[in-house]
C-alpha cells in the first residue's frame, strides 16, 4: 500500500518518537485554518477560537493511535473541534465570558477588515463581505445547538445520521434543529 | 400533495427524500408559488452559506502545539544511561557517607531510646507502661548486634574533596549543572 503524504505524516506522528511532534505540526500547519473556521463560526470570538482550534489539535495528538489512517484526518479533527466547541458552549463559564465579552465590547465579533486579506478585489467583494459580516452574526445569535446543526450540515457536510451521532441526539430532534436553525437564520438575514 | 410542510422542502435541498416523495414535493412546487418561494428563499441561504468565506488565521497555531506536545513527552521520556550512571554514583556516595558516621548514629538513637523510654516510665501510669514496652519493642531494630558498622578514616582535605564530588554528582544529577536545557 502507498501512503501519501498526508498519511506518511501522521504516520510519523503515530510513533511518537523524537520526530512525532515535528511531523504533526506540520499537519497543523495544513488543517489549522479550517479548524480555527470551525470554532471560530461556533463560539464567534477569535480568542476563544484559537484556543478551541489548539486544544483540539492537541487532544487529536493525545488520540492519534486510534486514529485509521486509511480514512481523511480533516473530517476527523473538525469534529473533535466541533464537539470541544459544543462542551465550550453548554459550559456555563463560558456563557458567563461570553456575556460579559458581549458587555464590555472590548473583543469586536467580526470586522470587515477580519475579510480584507481574502477578497480578491475590494470594490467588487466589499456586497459579499457585508453579507458574510450579516450570516456570521446572524450564525452567532442562534442558540448554541442550532448552531452545531447549521455547521455539522453546511460546513462540515454530515448526513442528518452523522449528525445525530456527533451531537448524540435522536435524528427527529437533530432534523428539527437544523430546519429551524435554517428558519431562524432566513428571518434574521431578512431583518439585517 | 395533501400534507406538505416546510420541512420537506429542507429534506428536498438536502437531497434526503426518497425518489416518490421528491417526486411529490416537485409536483407541489409546479403548483403552489408559495412553496416555490419558500424554495428559493432556502437555496439563497444555502448559497450564502456556501459562500461563506474562512477567515484567515493570523497565528501559527503549530508552533504552540508542537511546544506543549514537546513538554508533554518530556515528562514522559525515561531517563538517560548517563543520568542512571550519576544517581548510581549519588547512592554510592551517600552510603559511604552514611556508613562513615553509622556508629555515631547508633549510638544517638539508641541513647534517645532509652531516654524516651526512662522518661515514658516516670510517668507512673499503667498505659504509658505498656506504652514504654511497645517502644522498646519497635526500636529495639536501632541495637542490632550483627549491623555492619564502617568507617572512613580521611583528613579533612579529602573529606572536603569528596563532599565537593558528591555535591557536583547531586546537581548534574537533578539536571541542575551540565544540560544544555
Amino acid at each position: 500500500m502507498t501512503l501519501t503524504d498526508e498519511q506518511q505524516l501522521l504516520q510519523q506522528a503515530q510513533q511518537g518518537d523524537e520526530t512525532s511532534a515535528a511531523a504533526y505540526g506540520e499537519i497543523v500547519r495544513r488543517y489549522q485554518t479550517a479548524v480555527f473556521n470551525v470554532a471560530y463560526r461556533l463560539l464567534g470570538r477569535r480568542v476563544e477560537a484559537e484556543d478551541a482550534a489548539q486544544e483540539a489539535f492537541l487532544r487529536a495528538y493525545r488520540s492519534l493511535d486510534r486514529f485509521d489512517l486509511e480514512r481523511p484526518f480533516a473530517p476527523w479533527i473538525k469534529r473533535i473541534t466541533t464537539n470541544l466547541c459544543l462542551n465550550w458552549l453548554e459550559s456555563a463559564q463560558t456563557r458567563t465570558q461570553l456575556l460579559a465579552a458581549e458587555l464590555s465590547r472590548a473583543d469586536r465579533p467580526v470586522s470587515l477588515d477580519d475579510w480584507a486579506q481574502t477578497a480578491p478585489s475590494p470594490e467588487q467583494t466589499l456586497v459579499r463581505e457585508e453579507q458574510s459580516t450579516r450570516l456570521h452574526a446572524a450564525i452567532w445569535e442562534l442558540p448554541p445547538r442550532y448552531r452545531v446543526a447549521i455547521e455539522l450540515r453546511h460546513f462540515q457536510e454530515l448526513s442528518y445520521e452523522e449528525m445525530a451521532e456527533v451531537m448524540e441526539r435522536p435524528l427527529s430532534s437533530v432534523k428539527s434543529d437544523l430546519f429551524r436553525a435554517r428558519k431562524l437564520l432566513a428571518e434574521k438575514m431578512k431583518e439585517m | 400533495m395533501d400534507e406538505f410542510n416546510e420541512d420537506l422542502l429542507h429534506e428536498y435541498l438536502d437531497g434526503s427524500l426518497d425518489d416518490k416523495i421528491r417526486q411529490a414535493v416537485e409536483a407541489h412546487l409546479d403548483s403552489s408559488p408559495e412553496a416555490r418561494a419558500q424554495l428559493v428563499a432556502l437555496e439563497a441561504l444555502f448559497s450564502s452559506l456556501d459562500t461563506l468565506p474562512e477567515l484567515p488565521l493570523t497565528t501559527d497555531l503549530a508552533a504552540a502545539v508542537v511546544a506543549e506536545i514537546g513538554q508533554e513527552t518530556a515528562v514522559s521520556t525515561p531517563l538517560p544511561r548517563w543520568l542512571w550512571g550519576l544517581l548510581l554514583g549519588q547512592v554510592l556516595i551517600a552510603l559511604l557517607l552514611v556508613g562513615n558516621v553509622w556508629a555515631s548514629l547508633l549510638d544517638w538513637l539508641g541513647n534517645g531510646r532509652l531516654l524516651v523510654a526512662e522518661w515514658l516510665t516516670t510517668i507512673q501510669l499503667p498505659t504509658l507502661a505498656s506504652l514504654s514496652d511497645f517502644w522498646m519493642e519497635v526500636t529495639a531494630v536501632w541495637q542490632q548486634p550483627n549491623l555492619p558498622n564502617v568507617s572512613i578514616d580521611l583528613p579533612a582535605g579529602q573529606w572536603a574533596l569528596l563532599l565537593g564530588l558528591a555535591l557536583l554528582v547531586w546537581l548534574a544529577g537533578n539536571r541542575l549543572l551540565f544540560t544544555t536545557e
